[in-house]
Parts: structure tokens; sequence; C-alpha cells
């Protein structure tokens, strides 16, 4: 049989929920489900993800009768990794590092991001936002962040 | 005189210095995210969410409203200077707005935006001073089962009205009720889906989950496109109304206020729908519709007062009812429940100056927003020229830094970029994150109350369909899926929807 895909953005959707649906409602299955009238904490979440797993097989099958077709968006992953990088570098470094130096680096990483990156404007804007972040999370919040290495 | 008193409660707590200020930050905020495109008031609300936590609710309630309706203000000055909407809802203006711009007529379009949206902020805070109470008071006589039925109505509601695909929306809303869930069981104590990580056991924060799917998320798909964005800035002149275009302006205003009250009040409603219909109604009333598209005075005086009106009403069900129509009103209700308020007919009661203070700030916002739209006008205009490449890196170290401070724990930065991968992802398989966030915040509430109403019918599911009030409820929700279904409402509904998408 040769199946067609006629609109991957719901197809793959579909499989996302259905995927997710069956994961949630066996995750369910381990807790206690109990009776309708004296509900356990499986109960919800089973019968959620039941649902949605049913959605996303639906989403699934509708995706595969003709219609107009429909492709997934190509797009640069740069932008995508650069970004969720950034953030997740920084998370990984303030703790050890403290707020100034993750910031140099949530800075650098997603400023390569754009497409007008530029050395001296991406350091001006670094200096400045650091900075302003120090103003106003550190001496005015007064947020308990760790600002500089440890054993400083 | 009841009504009075609560009026003169809510400017006595509104107008305290701190609250004033507050209330001034919030709207200026709201003005210049309103004025940048590329950054939303859902974003912006889950940024700055973290930094009204040292604050009383009142304050950051009042300042978190601001920034909401202050961002319809501002979206209206970039749609007519530069033709593109500052926020969603301004979408609509840019049609009629941009062209009175490029005839000179810029300042017109600036005055009649603001002052239609001061008129329709006014009539929507004495709509919910008038309409909140007697809400409050029918939402009392609810049980769970009624509470169950109506939002479950709630989130149909909101999927109805979200654009794209119905049967996506649904599974989003799903997904986010099944997050919702994540954390320790209120009723047995049991830990699910925590997978032995510690900070999982009180839940996912609501602010990290918008902070991805929609901060990370917006910021990434506006580096895809490129930020070039041209300027089309010239000095504004004329800030004011001849009298012949305030005659012309003023039933349009009337009729833009009266539609984005009510649609407002609807689920999912907000202030996108208000503006769309606004519009629609505008050009069929019109003896010249022809004349729509090509600078007409009423095309952006309808759709302005429709907007600032439903971003107001849209409070309604959210604080008589605890349902959240929009993702802005589900991360009020997220800002409430972290300074233990819990959103619903209570807050009126337990909560007065709250309740009434909230109020009575976005009538005084509304009047700070003129000044601060209309004589400064210029201060706007230079902000515009900031480059987004300077714009998205603070953005993130904003959200990276609140998202910390929240439990002063790096996990929530990680929850942050991980639903900004998921909230990419589904942007990129045409999903709406919308809709997930809503579910996020209504699914405890929805199952404890299904728990309730179960366990006094005796695990009896007939007594959703028994029950009058619930019946009605339901057979609503059932109403709008069928509305729906039905080709010719959808392709109506469709066509709405064409010109945001473009």
């Amino acid at each position: 049989m040769n199946v067609h895909i006629r609109n991957q953005p719901n197809f793959f959707a579909g499989m996302l929920f259905a995927v997710l649906g069956t994961g949630f409602s066996y995750g369910a299955t381990r807790y206690d489900v109990g009776t309708a009238a004296q509900m356990g904490p499986g109960f919800f979440p089973l019968v959620l993800g039941g649902l949605l797993a049913l959605l996303g097989v639906a989403i699934v099958l509708h995706s595969l009768i003709p219609q107009d077709e429909e492709v997934i968006e190509r797009t640069p992953f740069k932008p995508l990794v650069l970004i969720l990088g950034a953030v997740t570098l920084f998370a990984l470094l303030l703790m050890p590092l403290g707020l100034i130096l993750a910031s140099v680096v949530l800075i650098l990483a997603s400023a390569f991001a754009s497409h007008e990156f530029a050395w001296r404007y991406a350091l001006i804007t670094m200096l400045v936002l650091i900075v302003l972040c120090y103003i106003v999370f550190i001496y005015g919040l007064g947020l308990p962040i760790p600002v500089w290495p440890r054993g400083f | 005189m009841e009504f009075l008193q609560h009026i003169l409660l809510g400017f006595e707590t509104a107008m305290s210095l701190q609250n004033l200020a507050y209330c001034f930050i919030g709207v200026t905020v709201g003005t210049a995210i309103g004025v940048l495109p590329g950054l939303g008031p859902t974003a912006t609300i889950a940024m700055l969410l973290p930094i009204t936590y040292g604050l009383d609710p009142e304050a950051a309630l009042i300042m978190l409203a601001g920034i909401y309706y202050g961002a319809q203000y501002g979206g209206s000055t970039t749609a007519i200077l530069v033709n593109l909407p500052g926020e969603v809802a301004s979408v609509v203006t840019c049609l009629d707005g941009y062209q009175m711009a490029r005839q000179g007529r810029a300042g017109t379009a600036l005055a009649v935006a603001a002052l239609g949206s001061f008129f329709a902020g006014t009539v929507a805070t004495i709509l919910i001073a008038a309409f909140a109470p007697i809400l409050t008071t029918f939402a009392f006589e609810f049980g769970p089962t009624e509470y169950f039925s109506l939002m479950l109505l709630g989130l149909v509601g909101a999927v109805v009205m979200a654009h794209g695909s119905l049967i996506k929306a649904i599974a989003m809303v799903l997904l986010g009720l099944l997050l919702g869930l994540v954390g320790t069981d209120v009723n047995s104590g049991v830990q699910r889906f925590v997978f032995g990580i510690a900070p999982l056991t009180d839940g996912l924060g609501i602010v990290s989950i918008a902070m991805g799917a929609f901060a990370f998320a917006e910021i990434i798909r506006n580096l895809e496109k490129g930020e070039a964005r041209e300027l089309f800035v010239n000095k504004v002149q004329g800030l004011w109304l001849t009298r012949s275009e305030f005659r012309e302006a003023a039933p349009a205003v009337l009729r833009g206020t009266a539609l984005g009250s009510i649609l407002g009040v609807l689920p999912g409603g907000g202030s996108l729908l208000g503006a769309f219909a606004s519009y629609a109604v505008e050009k069929k009333l019109s003896k010249n519709p022809e004349r729509f598209g090509t600078g007409e005075i009423k095309g952006v005086a309808g759709p302005e007062s429709a907007n600032n009106a439903g971003a107001q009403t849209s409070f309604i069900p959210m604080l008589t009812l605890g349902i959240p129509a929009t993702a802005v009103m589900a991360l009020m209700m997220g800002a409430m429940m972290i300074h233990n308020i819990q959103p619903g007919p209570g807050v009126m009661n337990s909560n007065p100056a709250l309740f009434w203070g909230l109020i009575a700030s976005m009538w005084i916002g509304n009047a700070m927003l003129v000044v601060l739209n209309l004589p400064l006008i210029g201060l706007w205009i230079k902000l515009l020229s900031v480059p987004y490449k300077t714009l998205y890196p603070a953005i993130l170290i904003f959200c990276v830094i609140g998202s910390f401070s929240i439990n002063n724990s790096v996990f929530d930065i990680f929850v942050a970029a991980l639903f900004g991968l998921l909230g990419y992802v589904f942007h990129k398989l045409k999903c709406e994150p919308a809709p997930l966030l809503l579910g996020f915040v209504v699914g405890p509430l929805l199952e404890e109350n299904l728990r309730r109403a179960m366990l006094l019918s005796r695990g009896d599911v007939s007594v959703f369909f028994t029950e009058p009030l619930s019946a009605i409820l339901l057979a609503m929700a059932a109403g709008l899926i069928v509305l729906l279904a039905l080709p010719m409402i959808r392709k109506e509904r469709d066509q709405v929807f064409v010109e945001e998408d473009t």
C-alpha cells in the first residue's frame, strides 16, 4: 500500500499527540485509578491521555485523505539551536560561574543568531544589558543570585 | 449605595501612591511592547511576572493588567505609522490607519485611536464594575457539577474562537490539562509524572511554560524571518480631530465599544475578535464601503475602540468565575495563585480591595494612556528605531533571570528552554500554544470538580445532563462545536482570520 501524506503538519502533529497521549495514559496506569465515584490519582490522566491519543490518531488519518497538499516549512536551524542553546548554557553556568559570566555567554551566543551580527555591536549590547540587569535584579530587587564564580 | 462604596474602595486602593506608580509602570511597559512588533503581551507578562512576586497582590495585578490594555494603545501607533501590527489586535488598524498616515493624516488616525480607546476603556470599566458582582452572586450557586460543565464550556469556547484547526486546538487543550496534573495530587498526595525529579513535585510553572512557548519561540521565529523592518516615520502633526471627523468617528466608536465589550467576555474572545468584528460591521453599515482600505476614519475608530473594550471585559470571566478566556488571563490567574489568591467568585468577598482596586485602576490607567500616547507620541516613534538585535538579547536575559528567581532554581530555566523547543515545534506543525496554556491553568480545577461531582452522584455520569444548569452549559458547549463543524460557518470563520495570517 502506498500511503501519501497530504498534510505534513497535521500528520506529524497527530503523531506527536498520539505518542504523548499514550505515554500519559500508560503512566497513569501506574497510579491507583479507582472507580468513577472514588477517583484515584490515575483516573483523570488515564481518560485525558486516552482522548489525546485518539485525537492524535484521527488527525493522522485525516492528514492522509486527498486534500490540498501542505508541507512543513523548512527554515534554518541556526536561530533555534543558538537561542535555546544559549538559554540552556546560561542555566548550566549560572550556579558555578555566577550571573556576570553566564550572561556574557547567553548574550554573545544568542547574538550570533542575528543576521546582522557584528562583534562591536554585540559587545556593547552585552555590556549595557549586564549593567542594567545588575542594577535591576541584584541591586534593586536583591535577588539571591551568585554574581561571580564560586570562591571569589 | 453598596455599589458606590465598592467604587470608593476601589479608587482608594488604586490611588495609593504605590499602586499609582505600578499602574503607570504597567501602562508604560504595555505601550512600549504594543509599539514594538514581535513582542506580544503574553510573552511580556510572563517575563515580568516574577518581578511582581515581591509586591502586594494589588500592585502586582494592577501592573500586569496595565501591560495588557496598554499594549492595545501602543499597537495602534505601529499599525498606523509603520503598517505593522505592533500587537495582533491591531492588524485591522493597519488597513485604514496606515493609508491615513500616507495621506498625511497620521495625527488624526492616532488621535481617533487613542480617544476611541479611552472611551471604550471607560465604558468597559463601568461594565465590569456593574456586571462582575452579579455574575459572582450567580457563580456562588454553582456546585462542582455546574463548575465542571462551566469550565468545559469555557475551554470549548476558547478553542472555537482560536484560529486554525479545531481538532488540533482541542488536542492542545488536552495536552495542557495533562501537563497541569504534573506534580503532587492534592487529594491523594501521590506524585504524578514526576519521574523522581524533585522540583517537579510542585508541578510545572506557568511562567516557565509561557516564557518558553511564547517568548522564546517568538524570538526564534522572528530571527528566522530576518529582522529588517522598514521605518516610515516622519513628524506627526495635528493630533486632534476636526468637528466633522469627530462626528464621523463617534458612531463607529460607540458600535466598536459595544461589540468589543460583548465579544471580550466570551471565552477566547479577548481583544482580537472584537476588532475584526467591528471592522466588518463598519464596512457593512457604511454608505460607501469602497472607501474602506483607503484611509477611512471609521475603519480605525471602530476596531481600536473594540480591541480596548475587549481587552478589559475579558477580565470579567477570570475575576468572577475563575475561568481564563485568553492566554493572558491564564497568566493573570497564575499571578493570583502565586499570591495565594484562588481566582473565582470568592475573590470579590475575600479580597475586595484587590477586586475593586484593579477595576478602578483600569480607568486611571486608561487616562494615563491617553496622555502617554498623544502628547508623548514622539517618544514611542523613537522606540521604533531600536533594532531587534538589541531587543531580543534583552528579552532573553530578563526571561532567564526572572524564571530563575521564581524558586531560586535553575530548573525552571531548563523547563522554559524545553517549552521553547515544544512551542517552536508546535508552531511548525501549525498548532496554537494559547489553548495549551488555558488547559494547563484549568487542569487541576477541572479534575477537582469532576472528582467532587462524581463523589456526590455516587459515580453516576448522567448527573451532568440531569442537573438543569449543568445540562444547559454542556448543551451550549456542544452547540458551539456543532456550529463550527457546519461548513458554511467554518468558511466565514476562516475568512475572518485570513487577514491576520498575512
